[in-house]
């Protein structure tokens, strides 16, 4: 990804840039972590990466296909699963993965049998008949990154993927995509939980109203913006406790002092 | 990926949405038809016996089974490509052709906005239309054959008491 901007325009108001020229490049088997408060972009990001808005400038690049010249034939190595709730209410939870693995190609008899391994490894498979409305928010969550993985992405955007799951889920998918890593795939994540992010990303960058803060492992962001002594904090009034520095620090530093500002 | 993929795709999904909701579809095909004949058929056929259209003279029967016929293949084909895809676009936002977020055919190779103008893949488009049509496969044929009537300037009337002349003879 090189230079991407985005800028939104509605007509009567002043245009907004929600990314600012941001470049970044993440390799096979590498998860980059895409970190920033509401607002500052990650959505956007991902959305001009799949190809799903245009950007107002910048190239993205899948494999050496152009997203924006070649969308269709970027799009056959991407999984997405986007923020917002994608899920095809038409069809069940079965019917729906396989339907969505035949627009990459993949035969029916095939989708079938990687939908069925599939919803076995999300847990969903005691409802592979129910439609998508009879689904927890839990589990529609499940499916929608479950769908992403039908057409064996080599590369796959997750965007907070694991908002609103309780704990046991969420670590299940952690798994799932320490496995989907492992295998070689290139793993673009964005997230609020900075546990999540520290656990599972290699890369780590901190947006902030569209511009990208800084770059770089988890540790060594640490260790550049925090240090590594311990770091005290009052987390009740007269109760402090020493911890050791991490992620969420560096957001805090990074992005904190801007927050006045955004607000 | 070839554009006919895409279409294929699309075609596929609307059939087997078609196909799972086959019984609703067809039932609900026939009531309407159904309570008007029995509207305008024991309503109105007591009263009007015969039909003049031009020099033919037909049986009101013949006349209104036809008409209600044409008319339920007219009403079926048009829904499903107006309202149908207007549900399906705007609510459901399987295909829709606005940048929301919430689309899922075109996080796919099915589908690719045309991004430099923030259009639809005119390629879905089609799939999903064309199956519009062929959703209500027997209504969207005989849609074509009275498209295909009226462009011809024929007059309307007659094939369709041409059919409903066979229709009530069988």
């Amino acid at each position: 990804m090189r230079d991407l901007a985005k800028r939104y325009e509605t007509p009567g108001r002043d245009p907004v840039w929600a990314i600012r020229g941001i470049s970044f490049e993440i390799h096979e088997g590498e998860c980059f972590g895409l970190l920033g408060p509401n607002g500052a972009g990650k959505s956007t990001s991902m959305n001009c990466i799949s190809g799903f808005y245009p950007a107002t400038s910048g190239s993205v690049k899948i494999f050496d296909t152009d997203v924006y010249t070649h969308p269709k034939q970027a799009r056959m190595n991407l999984g997405v699963c986007a923020q917002d709730d994608t899920l095809d209410t038409d069809f069940t939870v079965f019917d729906q993965m396989v339907r969505y693995g035949t627009y990459f190609r993949v035969a029916v008899a095939e989708g079938r049998r990687r939908t069925e391994a599939l919803l076995q490894r999300f847990g969903l498979d005691s409802r592979r008949a129910d439609l998508v409305e009879q689904l927890s928010g839990g589990m529609r969550r499940r499916l929608q990154v479950a769908r992403a993985l039908v057409s064996k992405p080599k590369v796959l955007i997750l965007d907070e993927p694991t908002t609103g799951l309780d704990p046991e889920v969420r670590r299940v998918l952690w798994d799932v995509i320490a496995e989907e890593r492992a295998k070689g795939v290139a793993i673009l994540l964005s997230t609020h939980y900075m546990e999540e992010a520290e656990r599972l990303c290699d890369m780590v960058a901190i947006l902030h109203q569209g511009k990208i803060l800084d770059c770089a492992p988890p540790s060594d962001l640490i260790a550049k913006h925090i240090g590594t002594y311990e770091v005290e904090e009052e987390i009740r009034t007269g109760v402090r406790w020493k911890r050791p520095p991490n992620l969420e620090d560096v957001y805090l530093k990074l992005t904190g002092s801007h927050l006045e500002q955004a607000s | 990926m070839t554009g006919w993929w895409g279409i294929r795709c699309v075609w596929l999904r609307y059939f087997d949405v078609y196909r799972k909701s086959l019984f609703y579809s067809v039932v609900t095909t026939f009531v309407e038809p159904t309570l008007y004949l029995i509207a305008f058929g024991f309503g109105l056929g007591g009263i009007i016996k015969t039909i003049h259209v031009g020099n033919i003279e037909v049986s009101y029967r013949q006349f209104v089974f036809a008409g209600i016929v044409g008319q339920t293949i007219l009403f079926q084909a048009f829904f499903e490509a107006a309202y149908g895809s207007f549900i399906r676009m705007y609510y459901q936002r399987i295909f829709s052709s606005d940048c929301d977020d919430t689309d899922h055919a075109f996080r796919s190779p099915v589908g690719g906005a045309d991004l430099g103008r923030n259009q639809s893949d005119l390629r879905v488009q089609c799939g999903a239309f064309d199956w519009d049509s062929d959703g209500r496969f027997p209504s969207s044929r005989c849609v074509d054959g009275l498209a295909a009537v009226f462009s011809m300037r024929v007059y309307f009337c007659r094939p369709r008491i041409v059919c409903g002349r066979a229709i009530a003879d069988y």
